[in-house]
């Protein structure tokens, strides 16, 4: 239904987002770091990038700013992945651009539920 | 993959990861003020604990918590990673691993006495604290049995619809609550001339008619609470009952009614997200499910360390069957070619293009660095200069340098001899260096560079240079050349390939037993590499390896003379022209003009022996060992062929101007050429006509 962008440098964090979205029909693009998702992000159309904020190369807060800029992608729904509670780290994402959250860890019904809340068919 | 259990692929990942830790704290001991490894290190720890707890190890990622808490002090600088440090961080490293892989081994016991060790060093003025969690706040009950639902008002920033939100999807999610009458209120929208189409100027007045939790509310704003103005009231039970819910679009802009009875201006949420967000069809008409688009290669860039481990005999095995592929698919497209149909071409086109990327993603997968059998030189090189009291420099470059798997296996003897040779004979010993005027210390170097579709690999030493006239006596001496035969440097330098043949007065342990180079220039040559040397007297000798890329398939130019059809490897293939009527006739004289430079060529009628009278207009194929050019002469050039090298069989492996063969389109066999002997006639030649004229 949707082609979904998981940008996160941990593959078992990818596989985990993969083997949840792609049974509900989504088609799940993978990315190891910002600048690959980055760049993934401009050769695809996509319908949501889930971004980690900790990585190597490029993070997930600079991914953000920078999909934001992209033509493409005004209005395109980013969720970032965060282990911390702590409120800080989930504004600055948001001022960012970030639309939404998701907090690790988290069960495959909750990543659905915030897919289906941001992705409509 | 994405059958691959993540559970499984995150203990793969965390074994790399732990990989990563250790060596990052390994390096910090030796480095603590880099900060490069300090955030490895703490990355590292960070995707251990996040997803630790994502696959259900609660206790590695509690214990990890506590690790990366005491880590982070490291990071921001507060404390040094002191030796002392390093090494609980490591027994820690230690403790998470047993955890992951054998959980049943593990102690609690251990892990706090860590973790104890830890919070020693990382907070040694505090005791270790306590985490407090902090209780959520309680949930606001709706008040009381007699609440029908809840009136919101609504009003988001404006960046809202920037940042991905949709006001009608979250409109969407409270229907889903209950029956919801949503208004409008337009009063915000300015005109069209200064209306930004991305901004949101919309605010909704909602009566929804269920009796559900305000945490129910909230989250379906969950994600932009902090962008929006939420005004939250009880409604509470009107008499006139619930009305249904209206499915129709509206025909009008309502007005901007707060407080309105009539029901004829409230409106259906629902189908007014719906009309706006996306056409109602979409949700009727399932698409089909997409595949997943493939992608080997994310898989591969997304980590240097993320490797798999392949059997080489199952690489060969593929290498074999994309070589088969690659012929069925020269005789398909030769096929095509001949007919008509034009869907048959397209399809012909489109499988010669998916064989030739999956020949090239095969030999890929083949390719290794040459830097590993670079690093092997070094100590050999040190024994070697210790052992002849030679001191030696030894310099690589190019490590990066991709080879072919097999071939990097096959050309570490050869390397061996070479550098053996080097210092042994090449380099000289530190007095008579000293006399000369050069350094003390020999040096030699090992260089790995692509130079089209072949790798130069060349040993390099400042040595003494080869010895010619030495080279030249022994030759006469074994009986190899008459006494006062005209010879050229560089075919007196070629008997030192001759089997048997040694110069080295003293023979050392080392080299000079007269096997080496000969094995080293047939290794090469098996290969289908050249071997070549260039000497200057005092100066030093380079010997210049020149190997393919793969050992199986090349890109060819299929030729013919007379009735055959023969393959130059297109590598070698420098420019095609044809003979002018009077080069043609100047047969005494085999040198083309090419922009001013004089080009020996050969004509391959007379090489190869063919009758009859030869084409009118012939072809002359301009190819090159990376110095020397040489023409050679056929009738007819047919154009690029993916050759598969099939070798010759032992009975024709004296015949020295055919490296191998292949299999046509057409199911007929083709010789190919072998470009270095060519050269090397088309020099001999040269050399015999200029000392002939001498």
């Amino acid at each position: 239904m949707a082609t979904i962008l998981t940008v996160d440098d941990s593959p078992s964090i990818r596989q985990m987002i993969k083997v949840v979205l792609e049974p509900a029909g989504h088609s799940v693009i993978e990315a190891g770091d910002g600048a690959q998702g980055l760049a993934k992000a401009q050769a695809s159309k996509l319908d949501l990038v889930i971004t980690d904020l900790n990585m190597p190369v490029m993070n997930g807060l600079e991914l953000i700013r920078a999909l934001r800029k992209l033509p493409g992608a005004v209005g395109m729904p980013i969720v970032f992945l965060t282990t911390e509670s702590n409120e800080t780290v989930k504004q600055e994402a948001k001022s960012a651009g970030a639309t939404g959250w998701i907090t690790k860890p988290f069960k495959p019904e909750q990543l659905l539920a915030v897919v289906a809340k941001l992705v409509r068919a | 993959m994405s059958t691959m259990d993540p559970t499984e692929v995150f203990r793969q990942e965390a074994s790399e990861l732990f990989e990563v830790l250790e060596g990052a704290l390994l390096d910090l001991g030796q480095r603590p003020d880099d900060r490069e490894l300090v955030d490895s290190a703490f990355r590292a720890l960070h995707t251990i604990k996040g997803s630790g707890a994502m696959f259900g190890f609660d206790k590695v990622a509690s214990f990890t918590h506590e690790f990366e808490t005491a880590f982070d002090r490291v990071r921001k600088g507060e404390i040094k990673p002191t030796q002392e440090l390093i090494s609980v961080a490591l027994a820690a490293k230690d403790y998470i691993r047993a955890l992951i892989e054998d959980p049943q081994s593990t102690d609690d016991v251990i892990g706090e006495a860590i973790l104890d060790d830890l919070r020693r060093f990382v907070f040694p003025d505090q005791p270790a604290a306590a985490v407090v969690e902090v209780a959520a706040a309680p949930p606001l009950a709706p008040s009381g049995s007699k609440q029908a639902g809840w009136h919101l008002y609504l009003e988001f920033e404006s960046h809202i619809l920037r940042n991905g939100s949709n006001p009608l999807d979250l409109l969407d999610d409270l229907c889903k609550l209950g029956p919801c009458f949503v208004v409008p209120i337009t009063d915000g929208v300015p005109f069209l001339d200064e209306l930004e189409p991305d901004d949101c100027y919309l605010k909704w007045d909602v009566k929804l008619h269920a009796a559900c939790d305000k945490d129910a509310i909230d989250d379906v704003f969950m994600f932009v609470q902090d962008e929006m103005k939420l005004t939250l009231s009880p409604l509470e039970q009107v008499d006139a009952p619930a009305p249904m819910p209206l499915f129709q679009l509206l025909d009008e802009e309502p007005a901007p009614v707060a407080e309105m009875p009539a029901p004829a201006v409230q409106v259906a949420a629902a189908p007014v997200a719906a009309a706006l967000a996306t056409p109602p069809a979409a949700k009727v008409e399932p698409k089909p499910v997409s595949k997943p688009e493939p992608k080997p290669e994310a898989k591969r860039d997304d980590r240097g360390i993320a490797t798999v481990r392949v059997q080489a005999e199952r690489l060969d095995e593929l290498m074999d069957r994309v070589g088969e592929l690659v012929i069925a698919q020269a005789r398909l497209t030769q096929l095509a070619s001949s007919g008509s149909d034009l869907s048959i071409k397209m399809i012909a086109e489109e499988i010669e293009r998916l064989a030739s990327s999956l020949r090239d993603t095969t030999m890929g997968a083949r390719m290794v660095p040459i830097g590993s059998l670079f690093g092997r030189f070094r100590r050999l090189i040190h024994d070697l200069s210790r052992d002849l009291s030679k001191p030696v420099e030894f310099v690589t470059a190019g490590e990066d340098t991709e080879l072919d798997k097999t071939m990097i296996e096959c050309l570490a003897d050869p390397l061996v001899h070479l550098i053996r040779n080097a210092i042994d004979h090449g380099i000289e010993d530190t007095a008579t260096r000293s006399a000369n005027g050069k350094t003390e210390q020999g040096r030699i170097e090992l260089s790995a560079v692509h130079s089209g579709a072949q790798v130069l690999v060349t040993v390099k030493d400042n040595g003494g240079g080869l010895n010619t006239a030495r080279i030249r006596a022994k030759a006469e001496e074994q009986g190899l050349i008459a006494a006062g035969a005209v010879l050229t440097d560089h075919e007196i330098h070629q008997f030192l390939f001759h089997p048997g043949f040694s110069t080295a007065q003293t023979i050392s342990a080392l080299s000079g037993r007269g096997v080496g180079m000969d094995v080293v220039k047939r290794t090469i040559e098996n290969m289908r590499g050249t071997i070549d040397l260039s000497t200057r007297p005092g100066q030093g000798t380079t010997v210049t390896l020149r190997l393919p890329l793969t050992l199986a398939i090349i890109e060819g130019l299929l030729i013919r003379v007379g009735e055959g059809r023969y393959i130059i490897p297109l590598s070698a293939v420098e420019e095609c022209v044809e003979l002018t009527a009077e080069e043609e006739r100047s047969r005494s004289r085999n040198f083309l003009n090419m922009r001013g430079n004089l080009v020996p060529f050969l004509r391959l009628r007379d090489i190869l022996s063919v009758d009859g009278s030869p084409d009118q207009h012939q072809k002359t194929i301009i190819i090159s060992t990376g110095e020397t050019q040489v023409g050679l002469v056929a009738d007819a050039i047919i154009g690029n062929h993916q050759t598969v090298i099939k070798s010759l069989s032992k009975l024709h492996s004296d015949v020295t101007i055919f490296s191998g063969a292949t299999i046509l389109g057409d199911g007929t066999a083709a010789l190919i050429l072998d470009v270095a002997q060519l050269v090397a006639l088309a020099q001999s030649k040269v050399e015999k006509h200029i000392s002939e004229a001498a």
